[in-house]
């Protein structure tokens, strides 16, 4: 068999994923280092802001901490999985991109798996360095609970009460802790799996973008007010991990392993659409 | 004179041009669209929130109402106005239409107060007269909603929320043409949103009487409401010096907008 | 003395490490049809680009009826028409909306019954009136181009440029955008680029012709194909060995260029010096062993001269 006919056979065996490590090679590119870069420091910004200012003030910091921390990182990070793949698949559409992609010898379910995990890695990357890094500031927190440094002057904080996070808080250990930050990847990888499928199925960036930001708001709403119902969905997770934030026990297997099998119907789903589809 | 005259005409016929194209799109099929997903958005959430049984707030159905109108479209905004410049820029659009007797300014200006107009009209002023309308007669959680506020103090604080969308707007336009990539240009302008939103709110200064955070950030009023529930429930507007202030960025930032987009090349 | 509808000097447009526009000049009567020709890449769509202010020069000037483009002038602008290369409207608009919706654009434009009038006349100029109700996104890449050309027109300008109308479109259509052209120079100055020399040789009074980024021949198209009096076409029959070795014998010929036939041969014979031409004929004559069947200047094709001028430039 001459070297050419090698090199095609190879690549008729790898049947739908022919061409996925090269597309692949190229989305991590698109993700590293500068997205996945973005998307720590912005992680690392919201939580100075949040921790700065209680630094100094005379109660258990963990409460406020944790809560506001993890509420408005996973809202960053929700809103940055979203905008960051909401062209993924439909920007190359656009662009015409994706039909020359498709034209080569490059299976059509490659495209959207080779985006997807790209995706994937860069989103673990962002969720394991920045939420490892800030544990021992918030062990630091749970230990102390006064900090002598005063951060008022800076900013010029007027000496009144916050309400409601004084009580005491639970750090999870790092376990738990680990557990968590699995849990909130699973999440943001379920919303980067409905983000592809979007992609695959509209016609405008717009919509994909609006109905990924609904999806986030739905996860996160439904997550608080739908309670228990939401135990093996997305949803379940947001819930635990807010559960985890104020002290309280919380299942994240159930959710997690529901979320995962979420995500591996909506890939299939994308894949599947995304096959069908015109490329013009 | 006659010459600068003249170029003045043609600008403002430029500008009302687009401006009127894009308003035409927002009293057509499209606003209606616009119109129905909104009214199903906020009217949908507002009476599942203050109307059911699922009503787990037990707030004010007005504070509910205010906070959706300085989310829901202010999102919406976001994500339109890059749409819009972005998309446009990219397409050869916006090199088209400059290519005929339409200043760079006039199309951005357009672009971007066709788009306020619009949503403000569809998204914020309809839906939120539509709850106010049906919002103090549900039954049976009653007890989640106020009397009707005074109209003129309701129209008063919908107008607020009209200036933080223009803001929110002329920012994103702002962020559009600097960045000129979509994903990351609303990132950017939502991340501002949250900001101003809960974290910096959460730090008491007087800033914030300048900043958009005084209009709709948590922490501003005693009650803990935004500043527009307490007003429509008889409080004076605590932090009315924002208003004129956020204007003001807005312009600013539609003014730069307008200075960095006479250099670009389309 | 009225000023030229464009005029360039020395402009010269830098992308990073690309010199896209190396010190072109040229100008442009009003009231002409000018081609403005070169291979891709040669810095035409960059020097359309400058001129309708969508881009800046990195140096040089240039005016636009009258009009210096740096200044963004909006009275100049509103007698322009243009059509980009490859242009987009937006895809949800009707062909009736885009024309509609761009005469709006301009001054003093009709209103009612009257701007429907306008719009309607164009689009049926162009061959769309069938499908003016038909949205952007529905068009296929000719009828495109028709719109592009109904759109550059809406305004009444009085100078047209359009880059590359005739690109994508089917004989019929290349035929009828020709036509359009014609039409339209009765009224207005027409500045387009193309690739199709037929085309500028059926409908165009002046040439430029531009070679990376600056212009390698410029003027009328009847200068462009005038050749020199020192070329001379002949056909002969018979043994033209003899002729040949006198020809060439003589320090005022320079070169021959043969192509043979069944029973005759066709000679293109340069000389070095046009004044001396008159020795040639007689010459030619006086040899027993064949006979000349014709003999004139050699014919020259715009496409000669593209490749002359163009293809000496590109070091071809």
């Amino acid at each position: 068999m001459t070297t050419e006919a090698a090199a095609l056979d190879r690549i008729e065996r790898r049947g739908p994923l022919r061409g996925f490590s090269g597309l692949f090679g190229v989305e991590l590119r698109v993700w590293f280092p500068w997205r996945v870069l973005f998307m720590i420091v912005a992680g690392f910004g919201v939580f100075a802001l949040i921790y700065v200012p209680w630094r100094g003030f005379e109660v258990n910091q963990l409460g406020p901490l944790m809560i506001w921390f993890l509420v408005f990182w996973i809202a960053i990070l929700l809103m940055s999985t979203v905008s960051l793949t909401e062209g993924a698949v439909l920007g190359e559409i656009e662009r015409g991109t994706a039909s020359w992609l498709v034209a080569m010898p490059i299976a059509r379910p490659a495209f959207i798996v080779g985006k997807f995990v790209a995706v994937g890695l860069g989103l673990a990357v962002v969720v394991f360095a920045t939420g490892l890094a800030v544990y021992p500031v918030l062990a630091d927190a749970a230990q102390r609970g006064i900090i002598d440094f005063s951060a008022w002057e800076v900013f010029e904080v007027a000496s009144q009460p916050i309400g409601g996070w004084g009580a005491y808080t639970r750090l999870p250990d790092m376990g738990a802790y680990v557990a968590m930050l699995l849990s909130l990847w699973a999440l943001l990888v379920f919303l980067a799996a409905l983000m592809m499928l979007f992609g695959s199925a509209l016609r405008s960036r717009t919509a994909v973008f609006g109905l990924g930001l609904g999806a986030a708001g739905i996860i996160l709403a439904s997550g608080i007010l739908a309670g228990s119902a939401t135990a093996a969905t997305p949803a379940g997770i947001a819930r635990a991990i807010i559960d985890i934030a104020q002290g309280k026990e919380a299942a994240l297997m159930t959710p997690v392993i529901g979320t995962l099998f979420a995500t591996g119907v909506v890939l299939v789903l994308a894949v599947w659409v995304f096959d069908r589809r015109d490329l013009t | 004179m006659a010459t600068d005259m003249s170029t003045m005409r043609i600008g403002v016929s430029g500008f009302w041009g687009v401006l009127r194209g894009d308003l035409g799109r927002w009293l057509g099929r499209r606003g209606l669209f616009q119109l129905i997903l909104w009214l199903l958005i906020i009217e949908g959430f507002l009476y599942y929130t203050v109307a059911t049984e699922n009503a787990p707030f037990g707030q004010l159905g007005y504070e509910i109402l205010l906070n959706m109108l300085m989310f829901f479209p202010i999102f919406a905004g976001i994500i339109l106005a890059e749409a819009t410049i972005i998309g446009e820029y990219h397409s050869g659009i916006a090199a088209w239409l400059v290519s005929k007797p339409v200043p760079r300014a006039g199309y951005l200006t357009a672009k971007l107060g066709g788009l306020w107009i619009g949503l403000s009209l569809t998204a914020i002023l309809i839906p939120g007269l539509v709850a106010n309308w049906w919002l103090p007669k549900v039954e049976p959680y009653r007890f989640v909603t106020p009397e009707p506020p005074p109209f003129g103090r309701f129209l008063a604080a919908l107008g607020v929320t009209v200036v933080v969308l223009g803001f929110f707007i002329a920012l994103t336009g702002f962020l559009a043409v600097l960045i000129r990539r979509r994903g990351i240009t609303a990132l950017l302008a939502m991340i501002v949103w949250l900001l101003l939103r809960i974290p910096l709110p959460q730090i008491p200064t007087a800033w914030h009487r300048y900043l958009p955070s005084g209009l709709y950030g948590t922490n501003q009023t005693a009650e803990g409401w935004i500043p527009g529930t307490e007003y429509i429930h008889g409080h004076p507007f605590g932090q009315a010096s924002a208003v004129p202030m956020t204007m003001l960025a807005a312009v600013l930032l539609v003014a730069s907008a307008v200075l960095v987009y006479q250099r670009l090349e389309l | 003395m009225t000023v030229p509808a464009i005029e360039i000097r020395q402009l010269k447009k830098r992308y990073r490490k690309v010199e896209a526009l190396c010190g072109l000049d040229l100008t442009v009567d009003q009231g002409s049809v000018c081609g403005f020709l070169g291979p891709n890449g040669a810095g035409k769509t960059t020097t359309m680009k400058i001129l309708m202010g969508l881009i800046r020069s990195s140096s040089g000037w240039a005016a636009v009826l009258g009009n210096d483009v740096s200044d963004d002038d909006l009275p100049a602008r509103a007698r322009i028409g243009y059509l980009p290369q490859d242009p987009v409207f937006p895809p949800s608009q009707t062909v009736r909306g885009v024309v509609a919706s761009v005469a709006r654009l301009y001054p003093g434009h009709p209103r009612g019954s009257e701007l429907r009038r306008r719009v309607d006349g164009l689009i049926d100029r162009v061959g769309m009136i069938d499908i003016a109700r038909r949205r952007v996104r529905g068009l296929s890449g000719g009828e495109r181009q028709r719109l592009g050309v109904a759109q550059a027109l809406v305004g009444e300008p009085d100078l047209v440029i359009l880059d590359e109308p005739s690109a994508g479109l089917d004989p019929m259509g290349r035929r009828d955008m020709l036509s359009l052209i014609e039409e339209i120079s009765s009224r207005a100055t027409v500045f387009y680029s193309t690739h199709i020399l037929d085309d500028v040789e059926r409908i165009s009074d002046t040439v430029v012709m531009i070679s990376r980024g600056r212009a390698v021949a410029h003027g009328s198209l009847d200068d462009i194909l005038t050749v020199s009096e020192a070329d001379y076409t002949v056909r002969l029959r018979g043994d033209t060995a003899g002729i040949h070795d006198r020809l060439i014998a003589e320090p005022w010929v320079g070169e021959i260029d043969i192509r043979r036939r069944t029973e005759t041969e066709d000679w293109r014979i340069r000389l070095t010096d046009d004044s001396v031409a008159d020795r040639l004929a007689p010459l030619l004559a006086s040899d027993d062993d064949c006979d000349v069947i014709e003999f004139h200047l050699s014919d020259r094709r715009l496409e000669d001269a593209y490749l002359e001028l163009v293809g000496a430039d590109d070091g071809d």
